[in-house]
């Protein structure tokens, strides 16, 4: 039955059999899940029903006795290959706004939607579970992890992909609901377009942050050699991103607005300043650990005089660096205020919130005395903004 | 998945079933062309082409032989235009309308937006140090500087670290949810009032603040919106300002930021009351209704939300007797047709008090239907008894109506367990559906009598796997 609602829902002609089956299968996910927790005393343990119906085709299920299964009964599942065909096919749908096709698109992106959920629904209790025993094994077998192991599926572009859908959405926002349609069926199209796509965006930030997740908890199976050359050689995400990211620094700003969840936000920006510090020679540390150990004040720092202001703008861009520092700064409001973490928090931020916030003005002076000419984007402005009423309200307390 | 098997194999040969249907038509239609054909081109061509198809030898008499066969085939077609003719009155099914109701009127313009004089709050006219600092904010701005403040999320971050909240700029994020036609500002409204709505681990609130939502404002909004507060079919709107209500893009653009500040506003309840037990009646049957409107079936799982929030905001004492409040006033706003088919199944039914609502309402439902008034139990025996009295072999029975009886029916009975041990009324019920499933000819080709007989027997099987006896469990699938 899963299996025909699925291809409903995948070759639905109205917007009507496409929402109604999306929200059937989210109802039976939510009733009946694969993957589960169950107290048994004091700590939890997983419990995976594997004869439940999946979505996702992936290599251990075709190998594990499915035979005896026609294999055009089963075209419709997703594989590496097919789930990184749609999101290509998400980009280019968004590329070219005129297109009639919207249903599809909508489509499209409610799919993507119901497959992130099932990715998260079998990796969230897996990572829970993880935390308590320390099992690779339980990840090594998420959905996830198999999906984005398999070679079938360039990685690289896989996350391009999502970026640019990250992008897109910010640019389409900002033109404002351009293309209005007066037939009645096209503008409850156009109206849950957006929706939809706001939807869309939210399951990109999801699955960053579980593949993000999936790679730290990698590395500590790494350390611990619990890992094999069968599973697999994949670059970070966050390395990927990164790379992306220097690359093509158009895409930084609306993506830095886009992606939200704090701390590896943050974490993307330290890594992004870490490239242009200079490394005294009194320290030595492993280089393992030397990006780790940036913190924002160090990052600040880099800004604190003018004549260091000045040697990192010939490194990188000015513009680049007052979003960078402008986005790090809002990301320390935020920590401030998430009192679950402040540990770790502390450690990113390497000061309180009032030094930060002056140091942050007055790397924005040093960088206005190197160039009297200064571009302040009104992001910046606002930060300015921020800034300065947070340091006299702190200074007042 | 086993037991699916045998069901796609029987889907697989279904196409060869119908397959024969078009085939008949075709020759139908051939014969059509050929009388067109017949009365756009000459004789002559006509002749010509009979002689080459058939290679018929061309005798004195073919004339003749022709006239007959044309004049046969002329009969023939008329005969079966005739037919099809009969068919469509007898089975006008695709004149059924589709649910969907006018839901909203024509939008008005709000009043009173320009000059919230926010620009004259705490926050911007108390920061002096522009100078100091060396760059030019453009805070002049004021408003506009205030909306980047919102979009960018700084305004947030500061309320929440500052850990309270100026009424000024409370109500202008406000005003920017329900009336801004920027998506990206209402967006950042939604968020700043779902956090400042937000309680913490101890139910306390984030941030301190003495401005709420106001059902008053809500409501207000939504009249804005050009919500038809009454009855179904209204127009008190003119075609001539629908139309122009069209073109500037349909359903109102702030409906998504409104379900969403509704919904924010029932996760305070626990420290302030936004809405009285009847305002929040008011509203439930609002959003209710606006599963109504097609143009809104993109927000169906919005419009969810809402309504789960909505309705676990009534105390435990509340709900009963709010939820016949809801179900009565619901009732009297849709019609008996598919409308009425498409709000029981939008209300999902997967916790207790959405089925009691599902049940009260397909109630009510029965009770407008039959002209029947209050009081519970006895009801449902007359209204069971008053759709059971249909005698489907009657000439002039009503299909359409039946059907809409009939899952009303089963939702009455089976939403909830209030029902699930009056054996009396189950089987009587049960009888009534195996009456309908055997009673109705598969060749019955009155209008909606086929659909009538598939529900029944569907739901009979249902009935009998919610049989008292039985476990009471429903299967999975």
């Amino acid at each position: 039955m899963y299996d025909a609602v699925f291809q409903i829902f995948q070759s639905s002609s109205s917007l009507e059999l496409t929402i109604a089956s999306f929200h059937l299968l989210m109802e039976l996910g939510k009733q009946y899940p694969r993957v589960y927790l169950t107290n048994s005393g004091s700590h939890p343990t997983i419990v995976i029903v594997k004869e439940s119906w999946s979505p996702f085709l992936l290599g251990n299920n075709v190998a594990s006795g499915e035979l005896g299964r026609n294999t055009s009964r089963s075209d419709h599942l997703f594989d590496s290959l097919r789930f990184s065909l749609l999101t290509e096919a998400m980009v280019e749908a968004s590329n070219d706004t005129g297109a009639n096709n919207g249903l599809k698109h909508i489509e499209n992106m409610v799919l993507f939607q119901y497959l992130v959920r099932t990715l998260e629904a079998d990796f969230v209790p897996r990572h829970i579970a993880y935390k308590e025993s320390l099992d690779w094994v339980i990840i090594r077998e998420s959905v996830l992890s198999v999906l984005l192991g398999s070679r079938k599926l360039v990685f690289k572009m896989f996350v391009k992909n999502c970026i640019s859908l990250l992008n897109q959405h910010q640019r389409e926002v900002e033109d404002d609901i351009s293309s209005k349609s007066a037939s009645d069926l096209d503008s409850s199209l156009t109206f849950s377009l957006l929706e939809f796509e706001r939807e869309a965006l939210i399951s990109v930030k999801k699955l960053f942050i579980m593949v993000i997740n999936l790679d730290l908890i990698r590395k500590e199976a790494d350390k611990l050699g619990l890992t094999s050359r069968a599973d697999g050689l994949r670059n970070p995400i966050l390395e990927v991103i990164l790379e992306e990211l220097t690359y093509n620094t158009i895409y930084l700003s609306p993506f830095l607005l886009a992606f939200t969840e704090w701390k590896w936000k943050l974490q993307i920006i330290l890594l992004y300043f870490s490239r242009y510090q200079v490394k005294s020679a009194v320290r030595t540390r492993r280089s393992d650990n030397s990006q780790q150990d940036l913190t924002v004040e160090s990052a600040l720092s880099m800004f604190s005089t003018e004549a260091s202001a000045k040697a990192m703008v010939k490194m990188m861009c000015p513009e680049v660096a007052q979003l960078l520092l402008a986005h790090a700064y809002q990301v320390c409001l935020s920590v401030d205020g998430d009192s679950s973490e402040a540990n770790d928090a502390a450690k990113m931020m390497g000061a309180s919130l009032l030094e930060i916030s002056c140091k942050f003005v007055s790397a924005f002076q040093n960088l206005r005395k190197i160039n009297t000419n200064i571009q302040i984007s009104q992001f910046e402005k606002e930060a300015l903004f921020t800034a300065a009423t947070l340091t006299r309200k702190l200074q007042n307390e | 998945m086993k037991i699916d098997d045998p069901l796609d194999f029987e889907g697989d040969n279904d196409p060869l079933l119908t397959v024969r249907r078009p085939a008949k038509r075709k020759k139908v239609i051939e014969l059509d062309d050929l009388v067109e054909d017949y009365f756009n081109s000459g004789k002559d061509e006509l002749k010509a082409s009979a002689a080459k198809s058939k290679g018929r030898p061309k005798g004195d008499n073919s004339d003749d032989e022709d006239k007959q066969v044309r004049k046969k085939e002329i009969d023939f077609c008329k005969f079966v235009e005739e037919c099809e003719e009969k068919a469509k009155a007898m089975d006008p099914g695709e004149d059924v309308p589709q649910w969907g109701q006018q839901v909203f009127g024509c939008q008005k313009s709000p009043s009173g937006l320009n000059g919230t004089g926010v620009e004259n709050c705490q926050l911007l006219q108390s920061f002096c140090g522009d100078k100091q600092l060396g760059f030019d904010l453009e805070i002049e701005r004021g408003e506009g500087f205030l909306e980047g403040m919102l979009i960018n999320g700084w305004l947030l971050k500061l309320v929440l670290l500052y850990g309270s909240v100026e009424d000024s700029i409370a109500s202008w994020v406000l005003t920017k949810l329900l009336y801004s036609s920027n998506k990206k500002l209402q967006d950042s409204a939604s968020e700043f009032w779902d956090s400042l709505l937000s309680l913490n681990e101890d139910d306390k609130p984030l941030v301190n603040f003495g401005y709420f939502p106001s059902y008053s404002i809500l409501m207000g909004a939504i009249l804005n919106y050009g919500y038809l507060h009454d009855a179904p079919c209204t127009k008190t709107c003119t075609s001539e300002i629908a139309v122009a209500d069209t073109s500037d893009g349909g359903p109102p653009q702030n409906i998504t930021a409104w379900l969403r500040v509704v919904s924010a506003c029932c996760k305070i309840r626990k420290m302030h009351s936004i809405f009285s037990p009847s305002e929040a009646q008011d509203v439930l049957v609002i959003v209710i209704s606006l599963f109504l409107d097609r143009r809104l079936e993109g927000l169906l799982l919005i419009l969810g939300d809402c309504l789960n929030s909505l309705i676990s905001y009534f105390n435990m004492s509340e709900w009963e007797s709010s939820c016949l409040m809801v179900a009565e006033s619901i009732s009297k706003r849709v019609n008996m047709d598919l409308n009425c088919l498409r709000l029981v199944d939008c209300i999902t039914g997967t916790n207790d008090r959405t089925k009691f609502l599902r049940s009260q309402l397909a109630l009510q439902l029965l009770k407008n239907s039959f002209g029947l008034k209050v009081s519970m139990v006895a009801n449902v025996e007359r209204i069971l008894k008053s759709v059971t009295s249909i005698n489907v072999k009657e000439k002039e029975c009503n299909f359409f109506v039946l059907y809409v009886h009939i899952v009303l029916m089963d939702n009455l009975l089976f939403s909830s367990d209030a029902f699930r041990n009056k054996t009396a009324i189950i089987d009587a019920w049960r009888n009534f559906l195996r009456n309908c499933s055997t009673q109705i000819g598969c060749t019955d080709w009155r209008f909606y009598a086929s659909k009538v007989r598939n529900k029944a027997s569907y739901l009979l099987q249902g009935a009998m796997l919610k049989r008292p006896a039985g476990s009471g469990s429903i299967p999975a699938k």
